[in-house]
Formats: structure tokens, sequence, C-alpha cells
């Protein structure tokens, strides 16, 4: 589904990935821990296309296709999705005119023909149960006043919504209590069906009782520095990050 | 260089003594005559103005002054812009009248100003006789317009758009004049809906010089929409000036969308208490467009509500002027006036000029104003593409998402649709 080696990337001439390999089969979970300025997030930027980003070196090979070759859109249309860190409020736009904008855009990309009003409120109506988002927040701009929780559920909404082949998950758990992070999780969990990937970032292993990877990988410093099985995660709950950094600079 | 341009000048100024002594005007009362007349004196007294004049600090109308102007040719044309379904129709070419009313409403009055000029007719008076040289032109000048006179109590259920067609052709070969005068009486407890349109050839350098005055009684109530889309290469010169009694309501919203030089004068007089006045407006510029709104909103009585909220959306090389100016006496306590500018940049080379002004004679108000100009949201913007929105469409999104606040407040839904259209396709797809 998606392989990606020897990838460099940066910004601003600072570079924070440095030399990153990762390989993902479909229908797997894959989990990426990481200390603060690891370059979680970076990672999860530049494959979601951010062009701020400035990547000088390595692959990204997208369920066949050349990914860094692609726009941030077409990226989407190819089936990959990114559950943002900090969802983006825009003012103006309500929620459902912004999904309707999307899963159209997606549906064209595609060459099928685009959702009317009435088949995108039943694919709406359907969806919006797998997160428990409140009916009155479709209405509202997009992500404009919501909570935090509130947010980070419209992100798997969307997700439902979009059906992606991946979907990257970049500290999706932060900022949520105990029972944002159920609901959320069991979002997720819902939209496993064999076939499906995720890329699961997160600093905390929390988040990985819920949704349980099938490998965790340690980042640290741009790079995986130890790869192992959810058993991994509970390592790092214990001993946290120190001693593979201490590893990583020998 | 001076020597060279004051004859000109004058040159220039006699053109319009010219075209007032060639204007036909049967019928026309003394009063109406003596009018124009000074209205004409005091014009060719101030001349143009120039970047000199405060006022005309930031837009320069020398190319206005530089032209030679005719009335245009007229005639049956069809309309440039969309006579929108729900409402009644009213439509003059070059100034003058085309089609009519079949049918009035009871309790209201609408007809062509021009059969509308007897004695008693408060027109001109809210057109202040220093500063606004254009209105003095249009005074000395108007051929007709659009009269409506809402009685006590009486409402206007339907809608009327009054349109303005500019053909921009003469049959001496000059550019194309035409002096709309629009006359608006709504009385004691009334209900008028009024939505003016302009518009007018592409490529040509044609000047629709506008003068609109709305005279709102007690509990009176004005829904009012401009729609300017004048041609490319127009010149849109326009004063709207309004007085409100007592406890009367003006919500009146302009969209400015065509020509290559605008200016509107907003007069607003807050005669009486507790007037809820509400002056909106939307600049959507392009190419090298200028758009100058002048705002005068004067809260001369205690209790009243005064609210601007002005938009724009700059591309190319347009420029937009926001000078908005919140005037408040000493007798008017308990004064509520906010203002706010609002300005998108949709290129590095489009400019927006802000200017707030606030003269408070009274001690216990409330008067806040912002304005802001910047750019599109880069976060805003991939946010939309990293769900599959192609980077034109989401462009277009955001645009609409920032210009659609002033739109949703336009309750007649052809109109807003069309609006929403232009907005979402022709700017979007443009910038």
């Amino acid at each position: 589904m998606l392989e990606i080696q020897g990838l460099r990337a940066g910004i601003e001439d600072q570079e924070i990935l440095k030399g990153f390999d990762l390989k993902i089969g479909p229908g797997e979970i894959h989990a990426i821990m990481g200390p603060n300025g690891s370059g979680k997030s970076t990672l999860a930027q530049v494959l979601a296309g951010r062009e701020e980003y400035e990547i000088s070196e390595g692959s990204v090979q997208f369920d066949g296709e050349d990914l860094l070759e692609l726009d941030p859109e077409e990226r989407a249309q190819a089936g990959l999705f990114l559950a943002f860190q900090y969802p983006v409020e825009i003012p103006g736009i309500s929620n459902t005119y912004f999904l309707k904008a999307a899963v159209n855009s997606v549906r064209k990309a595609h060459g099928k023909e685009e959702l009317d009003a009435v088949e995108f409120l039943k694919l709406v109506r359907e969806k919006v149960k797998v997160v428990e988002l409140d009916d009155s927040l479709l209405k509202r701009p997009v992500n404009e006043g919501f909570s935090g929780g509130e947010k980070k559920r419209n992100e798997i909404f969307q997700m439902a919504v979009l059906e992606p082949k991946m979907a990257i998950l970049d500290e999706t758990d932060s900022g949520l209590d105990i029972d944002a992070l159920k609901v959320v999780s069991n979002g997720v969990n819902s939209l496993r069906d064999g076939d499906r990937s995720f890329l699961v970032i997160t600093h905390y292993q929390r988040l990985l009782e819920y949704i349980v990877p099938d490998f965790v990988h340690v980042l640290v410093d741009g790079r995986i520095v130890r790869s192992g099985g959810k058993e991994l995660a509970l390592e790092l709950e214990e001993r946290g990050y120190g001693w593979l950094e201490q590893e990583a600079m020998v | 260089m001076s020597s060279a341009t004051l004859p000109d000048k004058a040159a220039g100024l006699a053109a319009y003594e010219e075209l007032f002594s060639a204007s036909e005007r049967t019928g026309e009362s003394e009063g109406v005559s003596d009018l124009r007349r000074s209205a004409l004196d005091r014009f060719l007294k101030q001349g143009f103005p120039t970047r000199r004049d405060e006022e005309w600090r930031q837009t320069n109308v020398a190319p206005i002054a530089k032209s030679q102007f005719a009335r245009g040719t007229g005639g049956s044309v069809t309309p440039s812009a969309e006579l929108y379904d729900g409402c009644d129709h009213m439509v003059f070419v070059d100034g003058r009248l085309e089609i009519g009313l079949s049918a009035v409403p009871e309790g209201v009055d609408i007809r062509p100003l021009s059969e509308a000029l007897v004695e008693g007719l408060p027109l001109g008076d809210l057109v202040p006789e220093e500063g606004h040289p254009f209105a003095a032109m249009n005074t000395a000048l108007f051929e007709d317009g659009l009269y409506v006179h809402v009685s006590e109590k009486a409402q206007m259920v339907r809608p009327l758009q009054v349109h303005f067609e500019s053909t921009g052709q003469t049959t001496q070969g000059v550019s194309a004049v035409s002096f709309p005068r629009n006359l608006i009486v709504v009385e004691r407890g009334g209900e008028g809906r009024v939505i003016e349109t302009y518009s007018g050839a592409q490529g040509r350098a044609y000047m629709t010089n506008a003068v609109t005055e709305m005279h709102l009684g007690e509990n009176a109530t004005l829904r009012h929409v401009k729609v300017m889309q004048e041609g490319d290469a127009s010149y849109h010169m326009a004063l709207q000036s309004i007085r409100l009694e007592r406890s009367a309501n003006l919500h009146s919203i302009a969209v400015n969308q065509g020509g290559s030089l605008v200016r509107n004068d907003l007069r607003s007089l807050l005669d009486g208490e507790d007037i809820d006045c509400v002056l909106n407006g939307l600049v959507l510029g392009n190419e090298q467009r200028i758009v100058d709104n002048h705002l005068w909103m004067e809260h001369a009585k205690p209790n009243c509500y005064s609210h601007q909220l002005y938009k724009g959306v700059l591309a190319d090389r347009s420029r937009a002027v926001f000078t908005g100016r919140i005037f408040v006496h000493q007798e008017a306590q308990k004064t509520d006036a906010v203002q706010t500018n609002r300005n998108l940049l949709l290129s590095e080379a489009a400019i927006a000029n802000s200017n707030p002004q606030l003269e408070i004679f009274a001690d216990d108000v409330k008067c806040t104003h912002g304005s802001t100009i910047g750019q599109l949201e880069d976060d805003a913007h991939f946010y939309l593409r990293s769900r599959g929105v192609d980077a034109d469409v989401a462009k277009g999104l955001l645009v609409y998402a920032f210009a659609s606040e002033i739109l949703q407040e336009i309750d007649l839904e052809p109109l807003r649709d069309s609006l929403e259209r232009i907005l979402v396709h022709e700017l979007a797809s443009g910038v």
C-alpha cells in the first residue's frame, strides 16, 4: 500500500526526516511513536503534500503511484487521508458543503457521477453515526467554534465519508478526554475492513489500547530506530524514549 | 504645465454647459428648472475634484475630466444584466425609460421620475451643496429615473427592480454619459423594497452618474440592494443619500462588480430616535478596477443603531478604497455604531485602502470600527486540498466563504443565487 524509502525532508534548510523507511501492507495498522521534535508531524504533512516542506531524497510509493509527484488533492483522490492534528477552521463554509465538495471532487477524479443533495444526505446520515457526531455540527461552518473533541470527531467523520484506502492519524488523541478517545477509536476501528491501512502517529501509548496496531515503530531524530509488535508500545510507556534516544546517538 | 491645463479644464466644463443647454425639458416645473440651473452653476464653479481634495485623495478622476461626453443613443436593447424573477421591473436605457410597469400595487406610487416632477417633491433635499460635484452635475443634467412613493402603512409586497442599461454609444462618436436620478419616499409605517441595478457595454468608456435619494418616515422600512455590474471600461459615479426619521429601518446592500473607476458616496442621516440603519457592501475587483466607497453615517439623535460592513475581494491590480465616517452629534447619546471593513487580496499587486474616521461629540456612545487586509489562508487552502478539492476550486470556495456573508442577507432568492453564482464561478476562476 505504502512504501517509503530513504526519505529526507525538511523545512527552511533544516532537515527533519533523515532517511526514513517504512512499508505498510493492505489492511495493516502501523503506529509511529516518538518524542517531541522527532519528525512525526513532518512525516504526516509530507505525505499529505504540504508544499512548505522540501524533499531532498527518497521515494514514496502509494498504491503503485509515485506519491511525491502528486498534488495534495491528487493524493486525496488516490485514496490517502490525513486526520489533522490541528483541524483548520473555515468560517463561511458549512461542514456539509465542505464535505460535499470533497466527496464530489474525489468521485469526479474517478470518473463517477457527482452525488446529488439527496444521495449525499443519505451518505452523511449513515456515517454520522460512526463517530456520534452531533447533527447540528453539520450545518455549522467547518470546525468553527468546535471543541477539541468535536474537531477530532469531525476528522474521523470526514474519513468515514471519504472512505480512503489509507488513513494517517496525526496525534488524533491529543487533547481528548477518555470518553472522546473511545468514541474516536471506535470510529476508526469500525472502518477497519482488512484492506484499509492506517498509520497512527502518537506520542502516548494510551491511544494504542483502543486502536491496536500490528506494528509499532519508534521515530527518533528523523529515523526509525526500533520496530516491533504492539508490546513495544508498552515498553515505551514504562521506559520512556530516553534509552532509545541514547542508543540512536551511539 | 498649469497654463496649458487651465484652458482645457475650462473647455471641459463648458461642454457640460452645452449639454445642459441642449437638454429638452418640456413640462418641468419652475422649481425643478431653478434646481437644475443652480446645480449647474455650483458644478461649474467647483469643477472636477482633484487629488488635492481630501475626499478625493485616493481616487483620480482626471480620465473623466479629460473625456468628452454626450448622451447615449438609447433605444430598445436587451439588458446586459439579469432581470430577476420574483420582482417587478422598470428598465431605463441610457437614462430614458424603455420598460415601464403595467400595474402598481395599492398605496404605492411608482413611476418614472420625469412624470412626477410636481411642486413640493423633496427632490435634491438630501444632496449637500458642497463637496459633491458629480451629484451637482447629476441634478443639472438628470434625464429620468425611479420615483417610488409608499403611502402611510402601505407595503410593497413584490420588490421592484429598476435597471439602468448603458449602450455606451453616441451619435457624435464621443463617450456616452447618462444621469439616472432616483427618489424613494416611504411614509410613516410603510414598507419598500427596491433593487437598483446598473450594467452596460463592455470595452466602452461610458459614464453613469447616478443619484438616489431616500426618505424614510417614522417607522418606515426600506430594504434596498444596489448591484453595480457596469462594463469593464466604464466610470460609475454615484451618490446615495438617505434621511431617516424616528424608528425607521433601512437595510441597504451594495454589490460592486464592474466598471473601471467607481466612486460611491453613501450618506445617511439618522434624524430621529431608535433608528436602525445598515449599509453593507461587497467589492469584487479585478484587472485595474478602482472602487472607492465613501460612507458618511450621521447620528443626530439618541438611541440609534448603525452598522457598516464592507468587504473587498481584490485580484490582479485592482484597488479598493473604503472611507467610513461615523459622526455623532452631542445630542446623540446611546448611539451604537459599528463599522467594519475587511479586504481579501488575491494578488501581490492588489491594494486596499481603509480609512475609518470617527467624530464623536456625545459622551455615552458605543462606536467600534475594525479593518483587516489579508490574503487567503494557506492552512485552509491546504485543508481543502487534502480532502480532494482541486486547488482552484478550493480558492473559489474560500473567496466565497469570505464574501458570502454580505450576500446571505439578501432575501430575494433569485438575486442572491445570481450573485453567488458570480462569486463562485467568474471571480474564483479568474484569480
